[in-house]
């Protein structure tokens, strides 16, 4: 008797703190979310995303589930080495090869050719380029990040990189 | 002339070098090309001249922060978005000056004069002497601190300078202190300083003036501790003098107020010193802005652009091959060889002189090891850059140069996380957009389904 007791007891409380567990998961979510932002801040946000994702916060929540470290080009070894020392994962040490080098530079839309066909618009991640359909489009310097992003996008390819911020 | 009752913290006693301080200043020939830079402490400034166009002397060609007049003749050259040239004439015809101002003039049109002259902080700060006084005017200012200091060996333009235009010096003073509401009015200067007889006899005939010798040792000049040793009161981090109630002028920049109010002249030349370890003869010379350091070291037989620091010996930085005097080129430092450098014996000397009560010790560690974390965190920062610590290092490491080099370094990283930061927003904003477009668009959807084909039942 007294072991069906004990046992019913102990499976009673088992199931409590499952469900208070359970239940805190997901209310506060906060452990994953913290290492997401953390990876998020060592991210450069220039949202080219050639790491395959769509952008440096989507990246960062792939990498939080165990994606590889090594597919950011504009972060460098620099934040290869500053992301394998806070996540304890030291199989990296150098971008993958594979991806071109990022060149830190910014787009510039030669207005003579560009045709008004607004396709570039939703190419870019942070809403750096201005224009509208049949209106000459061009790129806000301080806003843009030098993704790349709308280069392919253009038809007639009349956006280049150019040297330098200010 | 009284000695100073407070002190600062730090600093070292080091030879002067200033045998030619007895020397007369000299005028500078005219070069072939003046180049003036477009910008102003980081700032530009908008060219008010278009190329080949012909100029007088005075003649405003630069607009912005501060204003910038034409030195001589001439013809406007090149406008390359960041440097005029200006090719001398020859016949250095001036522009008629402004009316010269009497003493009863109301505060705002000494303020305008000043700033339609350009007159910046000559001391090497180049701040706006107009903004700098119409702040002090704001905070209620009671001590107006004239610096006469000059506390950098190898270095007297400002002691010639007041040794030969004492008077001249003392009216713009005058006028500046006009501006503030009956201010204490403290010139403090080396006590070793060729000027003080004269200036001991010139203050005697006016009353307000007090001649305040300060501590000999280096750095007393530098605005924050000669505040302490004026004040009492040491400056907290960050802290400008005007925050404690004062305002330090250098005496070039009083001796160009005066040239502004009583001459109605604009700032278009200035005297600086040709001299440091690597030039046999000294000197000071009046020299237009925009005068190429390389025809003034050819001027006075000294080095070439390599080995010529913008400034003094201690701070001065390294000038480029196209380097030109601008108003806060105080002087041209030929240096001598590099001394050799060994490596840090961590003695503590530089700990013990700076002014500023760094750790410099550990500064230099985390520097050479690039922990930009670690060297923000020890306040380098609050470094005043006047290089005590090189002066002490029994090593020779220049920790001047390294600690510049960093803050750069520091403030680029800075500049980054404020690009990125923007650049997350705004992609997390079109992300939002992108989201609600799709939610709205699936609830137009649901609608249109529910609202079935009623055209088709028919």
């Amino acid at each position: 008797m007294t072991i069906v007791i004990a046992a019913v007891l102990a499976g009673a409380f088992a199931a409590l703190a499952g469900a208070l567990l359970g239940f805190a998961k997901h209310t506060w979510p906060t452990a994953d979310g913290a290492l997401v932002a953390a990876i998020d801040a060592l991210l450069p946000q220039i949202q080219c995303a050639q790491c395959g994702y769509p952008g440096c916060r989507p990246y960062a929540i792939a990498i939080s589930q165990g994606a590889p470290i090594n597919r950011c080009p504009p972060g460098g070894e620099a934040l290869v080495r500053s992301l394998s020392t806070l996540l304890g994962r030291s199989e990296h040490t150098a971008i993958d090869s594979r991806l071109p080098p990022f060149q830190n530079l910014l787009a510039f839309i030669d207005e003579s050719r560009c045709i008004g066909c607004a396709l570039c618009l939703p190419a870019c991640p942070v809403d750096a380029i201005v224009g509208a359909h049949q209106q000459v489009h061009t790129v806000i310097a301080r806003e843009c990040t030098g993704c790349e992003l709308c280069l392919p996008a253009c038809p007639v390819d009349c956006i280049r990189l150019v040297r330098a911020r200010p | 002339m009284n000695r100073a009752i407070n002190d600062f913290v730090g600093g070292l006693c080091i030879e002067e070098h200033k045998d030619h301080r007895h020397l007369p200043s000299e005028h500078a020939p005219l070069p072939q090309l003046l180049t003036l830079c477009l910008s102003h402490r980081g700032s530009a400034l908008q060219s008010l001249v278009s190329p080949s166009t012909a100029v007088l002397g005075g003649t405003p060609i630069a607009d912005g922060d501060v204003m910038l007049h034409a030195p001589t003749s001439g013809t406007v050259e090149i406008i390359d978005g960041r440097w005029i040239h200006l090719r001398p004439d020859g016949e250095d015809r001036h522009a008629e000056p402004f009316p010269a101002l009497d003493a009863h003039v109301s505060a705002d049109l000494l303020l305008n004069r000043i700033h339609s002259c350009g007159v910046v902080g000559l001391g090497g700060g180049g701040y706006s002497c107009a903004d700098k006084m119409q702040q002090a005017r704001a905070a209620n200012a009671r001590t107006l601190i004239v610096n006469a200091v000059e506390c950098e060996p190898w270095v007297t333009a400002d002691e010639v300078l007041l040794r030969e235009h004492t008077d001249d010096v003392l009216r713009g003073v005058d006028s500046l202190a006009r501006l503030l509401d009956d201010p204490k009015i403290v010139l403090a200067i080396d006590p070793r300083n060729s000027a003080v007889d004269r200036l001991a006899h010139a203050t005697t005939s006016r009353h307000g003036i007090e001649l305040l010798a300060v501590p000999a040792r280096y750095p007393a000049g530098s605005e924050r501790q000669l505040t302490q040793i004026v004040t009492g009161t040491r400056l907290p981090a960050g802290a400008r003098p005007l925050d404690v109630g004062a305002v330090v002028i250098n005496v070039a920049t009083a001796y160009a107020v005066h040239r502004a109010i009583q001459q109605g002249e604009p700032l278009t030349r200035r005297l600086i010193s040709v001299t440091g370890p690597g030039i046999t003869h000294p000197r000071n010379v009046w020299v237009p802005i925009g005068y190429p350091v390389d025809h003034l070291l050819a001027h006075c037989n000294g080095g070439t652009n390599a080995t010529v620091r913008m400034g003094g010996p201690v701070t001065g930085a390294s000038a480029t091959s196209d380097a030109a005097v601008d108003k806060t080129t105080y002087a041209l430092s030929i240096v001598g060889p590099p001394a050799r450098i060994d490596p840090c014996i961590h003695c503590g000397q530089c700990d013990a002189v700076c002014p500023e009560g760094l750790s410099v010790d550990a500064l230099h560690f985390h520097a050479d090891r690039r922990d930009l974390a670690a060297v923000d965190r020890l306040h380098l920062f609050d470094c005043i850059e006047c290089g005590a610590c090189d002066l002490a290092c029994p090593s020779a490491i220049p920790l001047l140069a390294q600690f510049r080099r960093l803050r750069i370094a520091l403030a680029e990283r800075a500049d980054a996380e404020v690009r990125a930061e923007h650049a997350r927003t705004r992609f997390e904003r079109q992300q939002r957009r992108q989201s609600r477009d799709r939610a709205e668009e699936e609830q137009r959807r649901i609608k249109r389904i529910e609202a079935g084909r009623p055209w088709l039942a028919q």
